[in-house]
């Protein structure tokens, strides 16, 4: 039980290099002016872990891969520092829209497939 | 200052992931993803996460928010903006890629968690208090953005400052 900690931290680190991959992915195949991958991770990211936590408190999954799956692996996948970078990037260009878009949009998007998440996991 | 806000406006990336500004004309370049740079952001983002994580073991929880997720979402974006600024100036060597991708993608980027910052909102709209979640979540994009500019701010002041009194060389 000790060495959970690294398993949890071996799960981000997984979930930050699929950050990346997908990062590239999108990028290359699109080149959008507006940094949309990290919506579509942030967003999904949000989804799954109220989904874990749904599937947690109705008693489907045990806590410990709980854990490693959304505080690790979503953890690491998903991340504000990046985004609060676009949006200050988006604010400097003056393109207000796309800058609240991306910060109050996003999070607003977040916060509802979260809870949809979380009321799923639990249904099942 | 509106001076060093141009300055960072012309020299630092859009899409800082895996755009690179060219100092010379300003012009952000995309790095090819390779499977080294897959490792680098693992070995990074298994650090981040091992961090965050022991944070929001030890913090306490303030009105079912996780004060351990503020703190790594003020700190994570200010650490970011400052990296990112020292690294827009000079050229992009191999080293400095590698110091993007391991400290920028996957460190910081994994010791900040969106997911969490959705789920805390949702576990305080739950329970009815629809003034704190948003309160919370409006409060946390600001700080966000301050705190990016705040660590741009303060790598710049220091590159300045290296500038105007560079080190005798021995």
């Amino acid at each position: 039980m000790t060495l959970f900690p690294l398993l949890v931290a071996a799960a981000g680190g997984i979930g930050a290099a699929l950050r990346l991959a997908l990062n590239g992915v999108i990028h290359r195949r699109v080149r959008p002016e507006y940094p949309i991958a990290m919506t579509i991770i942030n967003v999904s990211g949000s989804f799954a872990l109220g989904f874990l936590t749904g599937l947690l408190e109705g008693r489907m999954l045990p806590q410990p891969w709980a854990i490693a799956l959304g505080a690790g692996l979503v953890g690491g996948f998903t991340a504000f520092s990046t985004t609060s970078f676009h949006t200050l990037r988006l604010v400097q260009e003056k393109r207000w829209w796309a800058a609240v878009a991306n910060s109050f949009g996003m999070l607003a998007l977040a916060v509802i497939v979260a809870g949809l998440g979380l009321w799923l996991g639990w249904m099942l | 200052m509106n001076r060093l806000w141009r300055r960072s406006r012309n020299r630092l990336p859009m899409n800082s992931d895996i755009e690179v500004a060219r100092t010379i004309v300003g012009v952000p370049i995309a790095v090819r993803i390779r499977p080294g740079y897959l490792g680098m952001a693992l070995l990074g983002g298994a650090f981040g996460t091992l961090v965050r994580f022991g944070l929001t073991l030890v913090a306490p929880t303030w009105a079912t928010l996780n004060t351990g997720t503020m703190l790594v979402n003020l700190l994570g974006p200010f650490l970011l903006g400052a990296l990112l600024q020292s690294l827009s100036v000079g050229t992009e060597t191999s080293r400095r890629r590698a110091l993007r991708i391991v400290v920028g993608v996957g460190f910081l980027g994994a010791l900040t968690s969106y997911a969490e910052l959705a789920l805390d909102i949702v576990n305080v709209a739950e329970r009815g208090e629809v003034v704190l979640a948003v309160t919370y979540g409006v409060a946390t994009i600001a700080l966000g953005a301050l705190a990016t500019w705040l660590g741009i701010f303060a790598a710049a002041r220091w590159q300045r400052h290296a500038e105007r009194h560079p080190e005798v060389p021995e």
